[in-house]
């Protein structure tokens, strides 16, 4: 029989749920209120993307093909609102104290971190693929971004992982 | 009292099947980042942009590794080149920079859609959230590796 630290702490609770002694109440997550999240983080993101100045070709093409798939996951989140019955509408972002790809890059990793945040907080199946995609896709910005700065393009083995 | 138990009962039933579930998954997952790492490692001298993925593959072993133990399980012998998944043995025999490239993104094309498919089967916060930044690297490599991964990422 393997038992397991989560095995014990999983009787424990069974435990003393039976003898009416239950954890206190938790906070529930709101579906809407982490896509509204996500929403806003995507749109930041948009919103620093056109903030940025003028690029040589092709620097500029890779920044408007990547703030074409920043509108597709903005789509796909106000989609999932609706859907949830809830308002899409989330008030605009401010643009980037110093507009750039600096200011672009740091909008991009901060949506993966909301994304991957978001995965922690959405447990229901019904949700993975959605964010599965948005992880997905929001992560590929970073290195194209990165490439743009003229950086090495895989810094980290663990993108968006929160910040400690 | 009777009713009572049988939820209880019901209910470690399906936590019991979920953590299974759960296992499973997690040793999967570890399984093809560990044949991915020992792929990268035959064709790492063809560039070196294959270094930080080959490596990146070995950190994503370790996390799972770690995730393994937290679901009391322990972390399986390293694969050997005779254990490899088909897409990971066609990288470790693919030969010239085309080639490999050519492997390699279609590796990292199936690693992200596994992560992506694993994320339903894994309930533990912690864990899902090792698995999206782990998903999120393998969509990174898949840029890294130049193909115009951005062109349709919806």
């Amino acid at each position: 029989m393997v038992t397991t630290r989560r095995a014990l702490l999983g009787a424990g609770a069974v435990a003393l749920l039976s003898a009416g002694c239950g954890p206190p109440d938790q906070p529930e997550t709101v579906p809407a209120d982490v896509l509204r999240e996500q929403l806003r983080a995507e749109q930041a993101v948009l919103v620093a993307s056109e903030s940025v100045g003028n690029l040589p070709m092709p620097d500029a093409f890779q920044r408007r093909r990547l703030a074409e798939r920043t509108r597709e996951r903005i789509e796909l989140l106000t989609e999932a609102l609706v859907a949830e019955g809830a308002d899409p509408d989330v008030p605009e972002p401010e643009p980037p104290a110093e507009p750039g790809l600096e200011a672009l890059l740091a909008a991009e990793r901060r949506a993966l971190r909301v994304h991957v945040q978001a995965v922690g907080r959405l447990r229901d199946p019904k949700w993975s693929e959605l964010l599965g995609r948005l992880v997905a896709g929001s992560a590929m910005h970073e290195p194209a971004v990165l490439a743009l700065l003229g950086r090495p393009v895989l810094p980290s083995p663990f993108p968006g992982q929160p910040l400690s | 009292m009777l009713l009572a138990s049988g939820a209880l009962a019901l209910v470690g039933a399906s936590t019991a099947r979920a953590a299974t579930d759960e296992r499973t998954i997690l040793l999967g997952l570890w399984r093809r980042e560990m044949n991915a790492n020992l792929a990268y490692t035959q064709v790492e001298h063809v560039d070196r942009v294959f270094v930080p993925l080959r490596r990146h593959e070995f950190e994503h072993g370790q996390a799972l590794a770690t995730e393994l133990a937290a679901v009391g399980l322990g972390t399986p012998a390293r694969p050997k080149l005779e254990d490899l998944d088909a897409t990971s043995e066609r990288l470790a025999r693919a030969r010239g920079r085309e080639e490999v490239v050519a492997a390699a993104s279609d590796l990292e094309d199936e690693l992200i859609g596994l992560y992506q498919h694993a994320l339903a089967g894994l309930p533990d916060p912690k864990i899902a959230m090792t698995v999206a930044t782990i998903l999120a690297s393998h969509a990174q490599h898949r840029v890294a590796l130049g193909a115009d991964a951005l062109a349709g990422a919806r």
